[in-house]
């Protein structure tokens, strides 16, 4: 017979033993990026969670640390009167290391100066590369954490709550930097067109080392007022962003590699007499500094709450008003050339957000809901000429000539609306049907002209979009043993007219010129390899979902979900050339889940699933992409006790996620057969990403007397990661300064642990 | 008899003691079982007076009591959360429940709690996910791909981004909006910026998949392919790889400009030249603009 006073007060236990790892950094680059367990090493296990309570005050203090051992720990404090009062402390370190491994000659790690040092045997121009002779490097990022909070009850309806968290963010993270000559930048003394030869370099890419040093700061003050039938909540939040780093530069030789591998001269600055001003070398372009994040802050108000309108008819409401600004000195930030008499952005956005929800059930068989949400979001950053671009002069003259054109920062404004109503009825056979309406609309704004400011690389924008959809759903509790549900749901996504950002002859001649609007189809009629953005297209969306349950005994239960969904874009495109940019997603699963009790001591659970994720993408002048991820992940468990004072377990887990890459080559503009060179390639392709885990994981614990306990615990861990980001079948990519990166494609990883745990 | 967790149990733990149902039991290390808390409840409050099966006389198993909240419970879900709201509905947490789409799709309360134990796996940031997943199933496997949250490893959980009992955001976000959301973390992608790039401060999600995928930085798909769902330039080239190309490198006929080829489906891609994707504050007036190049 149990104990009753053991069974009915909070348990606290220390847990103190040692683990090992097996396996070197490169075997648990993949599981090991956030647990601790990166490194060959053995650790210290530690963990407590006390509970203590004082029944007579009902004062309770807990203490939890958890991981103590390891560079992810987490160690908390807290103390309550429950109803009464409450403060709390936590404190956690979490470690995320970058599983692949630089190689690179790169000095200045860790600050905001990177020299790069070419990997290459001599300084001349034509010396051989040697990739893979730099020193490894792996990043990581620490983030430490710090968190008070407390709450009263002032009195039996009023309570105050406040907290604060600090989170320091500290280390390495990798980032690019690149550039290919533009005419009007860099290439010569000419302004004739400029190509990659074996002794200049046109273009670099660079992999740099972005140093992390921020803090965020978040204070939330609250009260809480419950009344009769009502309860509101008002209070402040604010998050502040400080970043230590305003900038990062590259100190970079001007010698690189080409692409054979031999260090090549960059291309020089054009004169002044292609460009007004003169350009910037490569060497040049590629050590200014590059902006890090800029502090910032937010300031938010809200109140919030619901209330009983009826027996029967309840209303949720929220009232939130956001000041957010941005004003970091660029000087400040190692940032220069701003414009005339700016210091700052000055960045200010409003936000201002209601909501309101109401359900009902006026009958008792129905049931309804409404709930409409509004945001606007008002970017008042004020305006300047940050923008700058060559603009060719046309018409085009040999050699070409350009002149610098200048246009205003682009303001992130939008407003939100979304709006849902839902009617839910008891019909006869214990079938409960749900039908639902759903609304959105999104604004945003978009260029009038092309004197105000310049959006690039888009083929038009859309001020407005809406979407209406239905849901209808069906559930049934076809037995006390078996319910089940099958829901549908389907909707429609338009929007306003387009907003040109051409100024092509063929488009202003047409009137369609830059901030002009039409329907899709009149770009497609000028363009019929027109790209519209995927989140501002005509979308026809729909999904099914099917779900049951199936409880025939206490001791078995059985859960089965299939869900299937597309979502195409609908937007008018070219009958000749296809549709471009984004066209269509797919995703389904179907799963499987068990849980069977063998008897009071032994249970077993498993699941199978198997999931499919459709990307179909189309590029405006090259290829047809058909991106297709088979997710099949599996799931056995067993625990038991064999013995009153031994319990065990057992946990296989697989995962299978392979990635297809269909590529095809695309017709042209008229519908014309690819080019020889494009189907050429097209049937190379891209290989399939792969990527497999298997995890085992045992334990085992014996009691040995009521105070104690001793657990052992064993995981194995097979991860397997073949795809191509940073080389294929052995050919590495090779960044410019012989920058090369590289992750293990087949790990094993594991670890054994044991620990005395013992109650107190 | 006496009581022997609740205030007021004796009249169920007179039979349910320890010899009984020790499981039961154990609700005494909650927060329930603080019995110098008077607002806590006994075996009643939540179960009903259950006359029926305290007065059965017979040899066979009792009618339940009023409310029962175990799998197969025939007590209707809205009247099992009744029990619980009755005193948690003060929680501001929950000033959104009703309406949600936990609520209206008749989740219990207890279908995540446990609360007769001292250990309820979803107030455990280690434990809790796999009881979201119990419904949630898709999430289950992506938080398994190599590009994820720490969740598990148990170092973060769903409740670090949604709010189960109901939110002003979408998919039960925990602050009003999924960009609000991912600011508590990522605040350094909030701005605003010199050069702001629309979709970032739209929702992180027209990107990222935050449950975790096979590409770096949870995105949704592999640049060029996610890129170029958006944005044209650069065009005339079929992605491909060093090593797998059908006209091999030579000092210049492959990579004759920096924005082509392999340039773009290897290293960073897109992001090898345009870096900073979610806005830069460079303010320089000068060529080349970083508002292409987002640097």
């Amino acid at each position: 017979q149990a104990d009753a006073a053991e069974l009915t007060t909070p348990d606290s236990t220390v847990s103190v033993g040692a683990g090992i790892i097996n396996g070197g950094k490169r075997d648990a680059s993949l599981m090991g990026q956030y647990n601790g367990r990166r490194n060959e090493e053995a650790v210290l296990q530690l963990d407590i969670d006390s509970t203590k309570r004082d029944d007579a005050s009902g004062v309770v203090m807990i203490i939890k640390g958890r991981d103590l051992g390891l560079e992810s720990r987490e160690l908390s404090f807290a103390r309550e009167k429950q109803g009464d009062w409450k403060y709390s402390l936590d404190y956690y370190e979490l470690v995320r290391r970058d599983p692949r491994t630089l190689n690179t000659g790169l000095t200045g790690l860790g600050t905001t100066v990177n020299n790069v040092v070419p990997l290459a045997a001599g300084t001349t121009v034509g010396s051989v590369g040697k990739p893979g002779t730099g020193a490894d490097q792996d990043f990581k990022l620490q983030r430490i954490g710090l968190g008070l909070a407390g709450e009263k009850w002032i009195s039996s309806n009023l309570q105050f709550e406040v907290s604060f968290k600090n989170e320091d963010k500290k280390g390495d993270r990798a980032i690019s930097r690149g550039y290919d000559c533009a005419a009007y930048v860099c290439g010569g003394p000419s302004n004739a067109a400029i190509t990659q030869s074996a002794t200049n370099q046109k273009y670099a890419l660079l992999l740099l080392d972005e140093p992390v040093n921020s803090t965020t700061k978040q204070l939330e003050i609250k009260l809480n007022y419950a009344g009769q039938g009502y309860n509101l909540s008002t209070g402040y939040y604010g998050s502040f962003y400080n970043n230590a780093n305003g900038s990062l530069r590259a100190v970079v030789p001007n010698l690189l590699y080409n692409p054979s591998g031999n260090l090549g001269t960059l291309f020089p600055a054009v004169p002044s007499t292609v460009i007004a001003g003169g350009g910037t070398s490569l060497q040049n372009v590629l050590q200014l500094p590059m902006a890090l994040a800029p502090d910032n802050e937010a300031h938010q108000f809200y109140l919030s709450g619901n209330a009983k309108l009826a027996p029967s008819t309840n209303i949720n409401f929220r009232y939130a008003y956001t000041h957010a600004t941005q004003t970091e000195d660029f000087a400040s930030m190692g940032l220069l050339g701003a414009p005339a008499g700016v210091s700052n952005l000055g960045g200010v956005v409003d936000t201002n957000l209601l909501q309101i929800g109401i359900t009902s059930r006026p009958l008792p068989k129905l049931s309804l809901l409404a709930n409409v949400r509004y945001e606007d979001k008002d970017d008042h950053t004020p305006e300047a000429l940050y923008n700058v671009e060559g603009g060719e002069i046309l018409p085009t003259t040999t050699p070409r000539t350009y002149v610098n054109r200048s246009w205003f920062n682009y303001r992130a404004s939008s407003t939100k609306l979304t709006g849902k109503l839902e009617a839910s009825y008891q019909l006869p056979a214990d079938l409960r049907g749900t039908v639902g309406l759903d609304y959105t609309s999104y604004d945003r704004p978009v260029p009038v002209s092309i004197t105000e400011e310049e959006l690039a690389g888009l083929g038009a924008v859309r001020a407005k979009n809406e979407e209406n959809g239905y849901r209808l759903e069906l559930r049934r509790s076809v037995s006390e043993t078996f319910t089940g549900a099958i829901g549908y749901s389907n909707s429609k996504r338009t929007g306003s007219d387009w907003t040109s950002l051409s100024n092509s002859a063929a488009f202003v001649n047409a009137g369609l010129g830059y901030g002009k609007t039409a329907p899709a189809s009149q770009f497609i009629a000028l363009n019929a390899t027109n790209a519209f953005p995927m989140n501002m297209a005509d979308i026809d969306r729909e999904k099914v979902k099917l779900s049951a349950n199936w409880t025939p005994t206490d001791a078995l239960e059985v859960q089965f979900y299939a869900e299937n969904g597309t979502d195409k874009n609908s937007t008018a495109a070219s009958a000749v050339a296809g549709g471009k940019g984004w066209r269509e997603t797919g995703s389904s699963i179907y799963s499987i889940d068990a849980q069977y009790a063998l008897s009071e001591a032994w249970k077993l659970t498993g699941y199978l699933s198997q999931g499919v994720q459709d990307l179909k993408v189309n590029h405006s002048t090259g290829y047809l992409a058909d991106i297709k991820s088979n997710s099949d992940a599996l799931g056995l468990g067993v625990v038991g006790s064999p013995t009153g004072r031994l319990e065990v377990g057992a946990n296989v887990e697989y995962l299978n996620d392979t990635t297809k890459y269909g590529i095809a080559a695309s017709p042209t503009n008229t519908g014309a057969a690819a080019s020889a060179a494009n189907l050429q390639q097209a049937a190379v392709g891209l290989p399939d990403v792969v990527y497999q885990t298997t995890t085992l994981s045992l334990f085992a614990k014996y009691t040995l007397d009521k105070k104690s306990s001793i657990k052992a615990v064993l995981v194995s861990q097979q991860a397997k990661l073949n795809e191509w980001s940073y080389g294929y079948n052995g050919v590495p990519f090779v960044y410019s300064d012989g920058t090369t990166v590289s992750l293990k494609q087949d790990q094993t990883t594991n670890f054994f642990g044991v620990a005395y745990i013992m109650k107190f | 008899a006496d009581d022997l967790v609740l205030n007021g149990d004796a009249k169920c733990t007179a039979c349910h003691d320890e010899g009984d149902s020790p499981e039961v039991l154990k609700i005494g290390k909650t927060r329930h079982g603080v019995r110098a808390d008077a607002r806590t409840p006994s075996c009643t409050s939540c179960h009903g007076d259950s006359a029926a099966h305290m007065g059965y006389k017979g040899s066979a198993k009792p009618p339940a009591p009023d409310r029962s909240f175990g799998k197969r419970s025939l007590t209707p879900v809205a009247e099992r959360n009744e029990a619980c709201l009755s005193c948690h509905q003060k929680d501001a947490k929950r000033s959104h429940w009703e309406g949600s789409v936990h609520q209206a799709r008749d989740v219990a309360c207890t279908s995540c709690h446990e609360v007769h134990t001292g250990h309820d796996k979803v107030r455990d940031k280690q434990t809790q996910a796999e009881v979201c997943f119990a419904c949630h199933k898709e999430q289950r496997t992506q938080v398994n791909k190599p590009s994820h949250h720490p969740i598990p490893e148990g170092k973060m959980t769903c409740s670090d981004c949604h709010n189960a009992h109901g939110s002003v955001g979408p998919k039960l976000m925990k602050r009003d909006s999924v960009v609000d959301t991912c600011y508590t973390c990522h605040m350094e992608k909030r701005g605003p910026f010199v050069h702001n790039h629309e979709p970032v401060s739209e929702d992180c999600s027209n990107c990222h998949n935050p449950h975790g995928t096979v590409v770096e930085s949870m995105l949704k798909a592999r640049p060029p392919f996610l890129c170029h769902q958006c944005h044209t330039p650069h065009g005339g080239f079929i992605p491909q790889l060093a090593g797998a190309q059908s006209a091999l490198n030579t000092s210049t006929n492959t990579n004759t400009t920096g924005k082509s080829k392999i340039n773009v489906t290897q290293g960073r891609s897109c992001m090898n030249c345009h870096t900073q994707v979610h806005g830069t504050n460079n303010p320089a007036a000068t060529n080349p603009t970083p508002q292409f190049n987002f640097r």
